[in-house]
């Protein structure tokens, strides 16, 4: 029971040692007033101390303030390895392919690419027909870009061919950034497999298959063959612990953020003991995230699994590694080449313009178009040739464009199909008769 | 007065404790196995191990360090291209030996590991392979199915293996392992098996999210655990109700995000895992769809080869399923035949399709073999599960047979190139 105030005012006068009775009564409210005087006084000093606390420990109110709200925008994907799993997924047959469109947003119907095995680039299972020309493209970026913006102009292009009169084009857009040799081989076998047709398969690539490997690849121990962004796209299935560890920090990212929302509201944004706690927990949390981060980051230094790396190889030389590079450059359009013949499709492969500037860099990859690109062009090319691949070297085209003043799209779509009107004329086309 | 009333508060609390957890010692123990869970890990294994994903060929053998030694069956491991073998795939041809690929499911990888002394013997029986010595190269993989097959071959040629001959010995994972493995979980039907659980894990922020949020728990459960089992708060009931309490207060916030995480695995609606989607009307539009994967695979397998100068020979694995295949006595019954099996349905429904694409098959020249009647003599048992395998008599049994057909249908090449056999020399 608590004491009553008169013993309370009793007992304290006769503390006081004033030796007279007085009859000290508080009333209700009194009592209250005074709790409330004491609280407020209370939470003043501790208000007072959080907030010496806060400024001594940021600076300035201002700079804590800055600190929050910079918290409170942050984003849970800002981690580029996290977001990087959004541009590309896994695919069992040709290592990785963008992103699909969601079926949630874009109905799925034949014509659209969310039902797709190759999304977003068109629907590739197409049957052959009279009075259609089904022409495939393939390759990386440069053929990439080729197949979204320039379609039409080869289709005018080749439409002066007699060969392919009272046929309307239509393209099946096979490439994808970074793809390379043997990308390309698997991903034409697999749409055949699924029953896909095709009358030509133009192939146009080389840069990626010399550059890639040689930045990519080699120096992170992934198998040459191997697709270039394989190690980090399969790390998050094959290793849990790293998993948990993306997981854990944006996990503790959205918590960062969804507190520092709280506090930066009111009334919590007034009151610097809620700052001071919310500083508190931010210091934890931030301890936190740079251990799951450190913890993450050691794991992708760890040796890499079979899965993430494909078997192991060994390069005396640079020269050696340049060789592989070339050789399965070769041997797959080969490949592809003699695949294209046996099931009546014309395949025409083409080395792609080479940037000036990338020859002129002194880095690896400078170093590895410097190297590879001649041999490409006389070597190798003999040995195309020799296999009977329709092979024409484009290499040179960027230099082509400055002289002409002609956007080197052009020019690269017309020197094409003169390549292929060419060949037609040299070998006319059984499907035409 | 203050200690009694602590000392009676200690004792109600043990009585809870004792109450909830059975005894002292039981509380205490599950502390302890909070305390050393590892945050990172839970949920147990994430996948087989024995598998693992491949960028061109979706799904081979984990591979074992050449240091552990051959570990399978005692004589091959799984060499670092997923295969079990004894050495890489990528071999080269020359004028004294005979590179011949198997592949093929878990039977030919069975048949490959078993009986291809007997299958040698017999090819060196044809004129035209006499004074070589054969090099097989063993590409079976178990749960292999079109178009993996073409996808292997395609995959080891742009690395520079060369074959004189490919034998393929396939039919039952292509139709039978759809049905159960991809459609039921929205997976499409050309995908690897085990595609799905290898890749399942790649679901998306949201999934990778919520496993952080279980480690964080986790990790909660962890230091809780650590600090209720440490002195002196170990020895008092009080901070041990407590700490139970928190416990599993985090560990029904666990099972919360385990069921989101649940949710959203059941859901898997990630291209990765699934491919492009597909729907049947019925279990007949899965079968022909299946049939006709297995069938269409096989001619450009055939072309590929063709095209590369390689002969390939296309057997249809034998089945205990299909009626009349094979004399079965009791005992082999009991161990092969399983009532109702899924296999054992898909196996009557589409071996006859299969069986019935031997005239298709003979048109786009592939040297196509029904075996399924190969044991239609053979009393003794063979199969010994309930799916496909068997024993060592019956890969031995094959191997004869097989080798006998392709030196028939070489010998019949040569009289007449559309008789089978590949028009390669």
């Amino acid at each position: 029971m608590p004491p009553d105030v008169d013993q309370v005012g009793t007992l304290s006068d006769q503390a006081a040692g004033h030796g007279v009775r007085k009859s000290l009564r508080w009333t209700w409210p009194a009592r209250c007033a005074a709790f409330l005087l004491i609280t407020i006084v209370l939470a003043i000093v501790v208000e007072g101390l959080s907030l010496g606390i806060l400024v001594i420990h940021a600076g300035s109110w201002q700079q804590h303030r800055d600190r929050r709200e910079r918290a409170a925008n942050q984003t849970t994907e800002s981690w580029p390895e996290v977001a990087q799993t959004a541009s590309t997924m896994l695919h069992p047959y040709v290592g990785s392919v963008p992103a699909p469109v969601k079926t949630e947003t874009v109905p799925a119907t034949d014509d659209n690419p969310a039902r797709s095995t190759f999304v977003n680039q068109g629907l590739p299972i197409q049957r052959r027909a009279a009075d259609r020309l089904l022409i495939g493209i393939t390759g990386g970026s440069a053929a990439r870009r080729l197949s979204q913006d320039a379609t039409q102009v080869l289709a005018t292009e080749l439409s002066s061919c007699p060969d392919f009169a009272g046929r309307t084009c239509h393209f099946v857009l096979l490439a994808t950034d970074e793809y390379k040799q043997p990308q390309q081989l698997m991903l034409f076998n697999y749409q055949l497999s699924q029953g896909a047709e095709f009358d030509l398969l133009i192939n146009l690539d080389g840069l990626n298959e010399v550059t890639l490997p040689i930045t990519g690849n080699i120096p992170a121990g992934l198998n040459t063959c191997y697709p270039n962004d394989w190690g980090q796209t399969t790390v998050e299935v094959t290793r849990t612990d790293y998993l948990h560890n993306i997981g854990l920090i944006k996990y503790l990212n959205q918590r960062q953020r969804i507190s520092a929302i709280r506090a930066g509201s009111f009334p919590s944004s007034l009151s610097p003991t809620a700052q001071l706690i919310w500083s508190y927990g931010q210091i934890q949390r931030e301890r936190d995230i740079a251990d799951a981060r450190q913890k993450a980051d050691a794991m992708t230094r760890q040796p890499a699994t079979y899965c993430g790396s494909g078997p192991p190889e060994e390069f005396h030389s640079t020269q050696e590694m340049y060789d592989r590079c070339i050789d399965l450059w070769y041997r797959s359009s080969i490949l592809l080449h003699r695949e294209c013949e046996i099931n009546n499709i014309r395949y025409f492969h083409f080395l792609e313009p080479i940037p000036r500037r990338t020859l002129e860099a002194q880095d690896a990859r400078g170093k590895a178009i410097s190297a590879c690109i001649p041999l490409m062009q006389t070597s190798s090319r003999q040995q195309l040739k020799d296999a009977g691949v329709e092979f024409t070297d484009l290499s040179d085209l960027s230099m082509a464009a400055r002289e002409t003043n002609v956007t080197e799209e052009v020019i690269l779509i017309k020197a094409m199909a003169a390549s292929i009107q060419q060949a037609f004329v040299r070998v006319p086309w059984e499907g035409s008769k | 007065m203050f200690l009694i009333i602590w000392g009676t508060i200690e004792l109600v609390s043990l009585l809870v404790i004792i109450f909830k957890y059975g005894s002292w010692e039981m509380h205490l123990k599950g502390l302890r196995v909070a305390a050393v869970l590892v945050p990172d890990r839970p949920g147990g294994i994430i996948y087989p191990r024995s598998k693992m994903i491949h960028p061109y060929i979706g799904v081979v053998r984990q591979p074992h360090l050449p240091s552990v030694g051959l570990t399978i069956a005692g004589q091959y491991r799984v060499t670092e291209y997923g295969f079990v073998d004894v050495d890489s795939p990528i071999q080269k041809r020359a004028p004294d030996r005979l590179i011949v690929g198997i592949m093929g499911g878990s039977v030919a990888r069975q048949f490959a590991c078993n009986a291809t002394d007997l299958l040698e013997e017999e090819l060196l029986k044809c004129p035209e392979f006499s004074g070589r010595k054969c090099h097989f190269v063993r590409l079976g993989i178990d749960g292999c199915k079109q178009p993996q097959q073409l996808m292997i071959v395609n995959h080891l040629l742009s690395q520079g293996a060369e074959f004189d001959l490919i034998v393929s010995l396939d039919g039952l994972n292509e139709i039978a392992l759809p049905d159960h493995d991809n459609l039921p979980y929205g997976i499409n039907s050309a995908y690897p098996v085990d595609w799905g659980m290898l890749t399942q894990k790649y679901v998306g922020d949201d999934y990778v999210e919520l496993l952080g949020h279980s480690t964080h728990i986790r990790r909660q459960q962890q230091n809780l655990a650590r600090w209720a089992l440490s002195f002196p708060q170990v020895y008092s009931p009080i901070v041990q109700v407590l700490c139970g309490n928190e416990h599993d207060r985090l560990v029904d916030e666990l099972t919360v995000c385990f069921q989101q995480l649940s949710r959203l695995n059941d859901r898997r609606k990630v291209y990765a895992a699934l491919g492009p989607p597909e729907s049947f009307e019925s279990t007949d539009a899965l079968h022909e769809h299946c049939v006709e994967i297995w069938y269409r695979s096989s001619v450009l397998l055939h072309r590929v080869c063709l095209a590369n100068n390689i002969r390939y020979f296309h057997f249809l694995q034998p089945n205990q399923y299909l009626p009349g295949s094979k004399p079965m006595g009791p005992q082999e019954v009991a161990a092969a035949i399983e009532v109702d099996s899924r296999t054992g349905a898909a196996v009557k429904a589409c071996y006859p399709r299969m069986q019935a694409k031997g005239p298709s098959f003979h048109e786009a020249g592939v040297a196509f073999t029904d075996l399924t009647g190969v044991f239609s003599e053979v009393t003794k048992p063979v199969y010994n599960d309930g799916c496909c395998h068997m024993e060592k008599v019956g890969d031995l049994i094959m191997a004869k047979a097989i080798g006998l057909r392709i030196c028939q249908l070489i010998a019949a090449s040569h009289a007449n190139p559309r008789a089978g056999g590949n028009d390669a020399p």
